[in-house]
């Protein structure tokens, strides 16, 4: 398996570079509870 | 993704699992009309979808349900989304719910095409399919190579993880324990406690039971047939016709959810699709929890139902 290493920082960034591949969805909060959405 | 700010990677849990993306609570699966046939519903089935931030007890469970609905027989419906929704995982931290750690689950090999460990200022990224790679191509600029010390910054998070479930339950000899106990008055305590709600089953990642229903549209000789998720704690999920019920009680319902994790899951693929990923202890609005009861067959706690 291939490993690499992703700065914290540039999570955002990468966000933006996989919604090429589709909807991005991840969880947020909702209520008192969490949910993913896109 | 309308807005990243708002995304919450300390997430404990999400209140419904991902199978909600790969067996939707409702959905359509054909429609039928008179010269025609059946005619495949595949709206949404070509969906592509990039689900971020999902634990390793739910990726176990996307595995387990792959069992299920990608084994021996195939559905066409959850194999379409299967292949088009990417996976990128990310550790998490276990809190007072979480016992995946005991159920084998807590570390995915499989089932995504990203997985993210926290090792500090960085994410180690491991690259689990050529789609995973694709994705960290795309994003190349990125990434960087991993170091020496970037791995004992992971053997240490790792380990301290390892250290940090607050909920033990020993599964070994389970399948056996539940054979012995088959006719234990536990059930029954259980039972008098439980509502058959079948909130435990809707927040379950690994729940499959699904029911069909027809719905015809009277005078055209059309409808349309779907299927819904379904419950075993639900009085009529046991209901054949002539209104016999194989489980009219539930005592009887609630054992046979529990047996049908524990016990008849591991007969049949050889593992418990239980993943401890906590949810039907945090949602059940009567505190039954499954870990409980294992200890209480099991004789190391005292019945407390």
């Amino acid at each position: 398996m291939k490993i690499q290493k992703l700065a914290k920082g540039n999570l955002n960034r990468f966000a933006s570079v996989v919604q090429q591949f589709g909807e991005l969805h991840a969880p947020v909060a909702q209520n008192t509870g969490f949910v993913s959405s896109p | 993704m309308s807005n990243w700010s708002e995304v919450r990677l300390d997430y404990t849990r999400t209140i419904l699992p991902p199978k909600k993306y790969f067996l939707p609570p409702q959905e359509t699966l054909f429609r039928y009309e008179p010269g025609q046939g059946y005619v495949p519903f595949r709206e949404g089935l070509n969906q592509h979808i990039v689900l971020f931030g999902l634990h390793a007890c739910d990726i176990y469970a996307l595995n387990i349900l792959d069992r299920v609905f990608a084994g021996k027989y195939p559905d066409p419906y959850y194999q379409a989304r299967r292949k088009n929704i990417l996976i990128i995982g990310i550790d998490c931290i276990p809190d007072e719910h979480c016992f995946c750690r005991s159920m084998r689950a807590d570390f995915a090999d499989k089932g995504f095409d990203l997985f993210f460990y926290d090792i500090g200022d960085y994410y180690l990224t491991f690259i689990g399919t050529s789609r995973g790679d694709d994705m960290v191509q795309a994003g190349s600029a990125l990434f960087e190579p991993v170091s020496a010390a970037d791995v004992e910054e992971y053997k240490l998070r790792s380990a301290r993880k390892r250290g940090s479930f607050q909920i033990d339950v020993d599964i070994r000899d389970l399948p056996e324990i539940f054979e012995l106990q088959y006719q234990s008055g536990i059930w029954d305590a259980f039972g008098e406690k439980c509502l058959c709600c079948g909130t435990c089953s809707m927040v379950c990642p690994t729940c499959y039971c699904f029911d069909v229903r027809d719905e015809v549209e009277f005078g055209s000789g059309s409808g349309t047939r779907t299927r819904h998720w379904d419950s075993c704690l639900f009085a009529s999920h046991a209901e054949v016709a002539g209104g016999e019920n194989f489980r009219k009680t539930r005592a009887a319902r609630i054992k046979y959810r529990f047996y049908h994790k524990q016990r008849g899951f591991v007969a049949e693929y050889g593992r418990p699709s239980c993943v401890g990923c906590g949810r039907c202890l945090s949602a059940c609005p009567v505190g039954i929890d499954i870990v409980q009861a294992i200890r209480q067959l099991q004789g190391v706690q005292h019945a407390s139902v």
